[in-house]
């Protein structure tokens, strides 16, 4: 899929592409002929990103900085607009897991990850949304997981945040859907990412048995690549995505819990 | 819709010919586009009209029952990656007012047509590489009268959802896709993306198509 999805020269911002599923969503954009801006917490790694999609031929730009900081966003944002024009795709990917009960969780920990997996995709949808209602055409894609719909064990603070945003993307579509701003998320299952590292490390097992683990708790008998939840998120992206506004399309194997 | 580079066919089978060569014109698939329907060419509802068959590389009838269609088509095209079930229509009437009969027939040509072309293709599709079924159901819209439509549609995707967690193994993903009866165009983007290469990790789902 490449140049037929009408995001020639669009304008996107993706948080959290410094790797995994951000950095698939960034070069699939990039690949679709989209110009990139790359949000990652350490500019290493958005730098890295944009690096990557230069060398594919593509446009990018790197803008790090921390989404749960609404000063932060909105001087980043102000970056794109000044350098590439105004925001027209927002994926909403930067998340932080932190594995713990949610008694041993401190309480901190907790509040951080509500004030980067919810309030900071509020701070950056917040920031963009004017634009995209004065055009008359805006996308936003925001990551959730299944967790949000589910819960998991160790992980209360993600999981909350992730049902938030399923709400939220529901409830902000109907705000907009009829000013051409098409607000979905999708809710990925078990990606092949340097986050299993963390699981493996809260399960007690290595990498290799928690991808296994995870594996066979879905229905097809395998976990997703990147690669697959990018090509959801840039269809989502796309015109064709109006048919699914305000929903959250779930990608988890079939895995049920 | 991207074209399908595996030379497989796709099935698209309904009770009504008139929704399934509507749903057949969203998919907008190529010439390996296969309409079965259980009464054969022509309308079948009476909704049905001239051209409703356009599009597809053949219409198999299913006079000599689903396994023998299952088998024409397999034989003629191969086996398929993508099967479609499509919903028939449910006229509207309240429950104190309809009798078995109708019950009957709105399960009949909804869940049991579902069930009845998974059971003969699913097998056909097996071992073939990653396939796909979608059922469509319809959305109620909450109108009065749609107590049949409604239970049909609940238990099309209750059944998506079983038939998912006993074909993942085979590779075949299974879910529902819900379309109000106003608007069976908004199925079309649904289907493209339940039908892209990397929708292979999307099962065991209900999406709903279109707005409201």
């Amino acid at each position: 899929m490449t140049g037929g999805t009408g995001l020639d020269g669009r304008v996107a911002l993706v948080t959290g592409a410094g790797q995994g599923i951000g950095a698939a969503i960034a070069l699939r954009l990039a690949a679709e002929r989209a110009i990139v801006a790359v949000n990652a917490l350490h500019p290493e790694k958005a730098q890295r990103t944009v690096d990557q999609i230069v060398a594919g031929g593509g446009r990018g730009l790197p803008v790090p900085g921390d989404v749960a900081s609404a000063d932060v966003v909105d001087a980043l944002v102000g970056n794109v607009e000044s350098s590439v024009g105004p925001v027209e795709i927002l994926v909403n990917n930067a998340a932080i897991l932190i594995m713990a009960g949610f008694l041993e969780l401190d309480p901190a920990d907790f509040d951080r990850t509500i004030d980067v997996n919810l309030t900071g995709v509020m701070h950056c949808t917040r920031r963009v949304l004017p634009g995209m209602l004065e055009a008359r055409w805006g996308r936003i894609v925001t990551i959730a997981s299944q967790w949000g719909r589910i819960g998991a064990k160790g992980a209360s603070a993600y999981s909350a945040a992730k049902g938030g945003l399923i709400a939220m993307t529901a409830a902000l579509a109907r705000e907009v859907e009829r000013n051409g701003v098409i607000v979905t998320a999708i809710g990925p299952g078990t990606v092949d990412t340097p986050q299993l590292n963390e699981d493996a490390a809260f399960m007690g097992c290595s990498l290799d048995e928690v991808r296994e683990r995870y594996s066979q708790e879905t229905l097809i008998g395998r976990i997703a690549s990147p690669g697959e939840i990018a090509g959801l998120a840039v269809w989502l992206a796309s015109d064709q995505a109006v048919a699914l506004a305000g929903q959250t399309v779930l990608a988890t194997g079939g895995r049920s819990e | 819709m991207p074209a399908d580079d595996t030379g497989r066919p796709t099935v698209v089978v309904g009770a009504d010919l008139a929704v399934v060569a509507a749903v057949g014109r969203q998919v907008r698939a190529d010439g390996r586009m296969i309409a079965v329907a259980p009464a054969g060419p022509g309308p079948v509802s009476g909704s049905g009209g001239p051209g409703e068959t356009e599009g597809f590389a053949a219409t198999v009838p299913v006079d000599g029952g689903w396994d023998a269609a299952a088998a024409r088509v397999v034989a003629d095209w191969g086996a398929p990656r993508v099967l479609i079930t499509c919903p028939a229509p449910v006229p509207r009437r309240h429950l104190a007012d309809s009798g078995p009969g109708d019950w009957q027939a709105a399960l009949d040509r909804n869940l049991g047509l579902a069930a009845a072309a998974c059971r003969a293709f699913a097998p056909l599709a097996r071992g073939h590489g990653p396939a796909t079924i979608i059922m469509l159901a319809w959305e109620p819209s909450g109108e009065p009268g749609q107590v049949h439509l409604a239970a049909a549609s609940g238990a099309i995707q209750l059944l998506a959802l079983a038939l998912a967690a006993d074909l993942g193994g085979d590779g075949i993903t299974v879910n529902a896709v819900t379309v109000s009866e106003h608007d069976l165009a908004a199925s079309g983007p649904v289907l493209e993306l339940l039908l892209l290469a990397d929708a292979g990790y999307v099962t065991a789902e209900v999406l709903r198509a279109g707005t409201r």
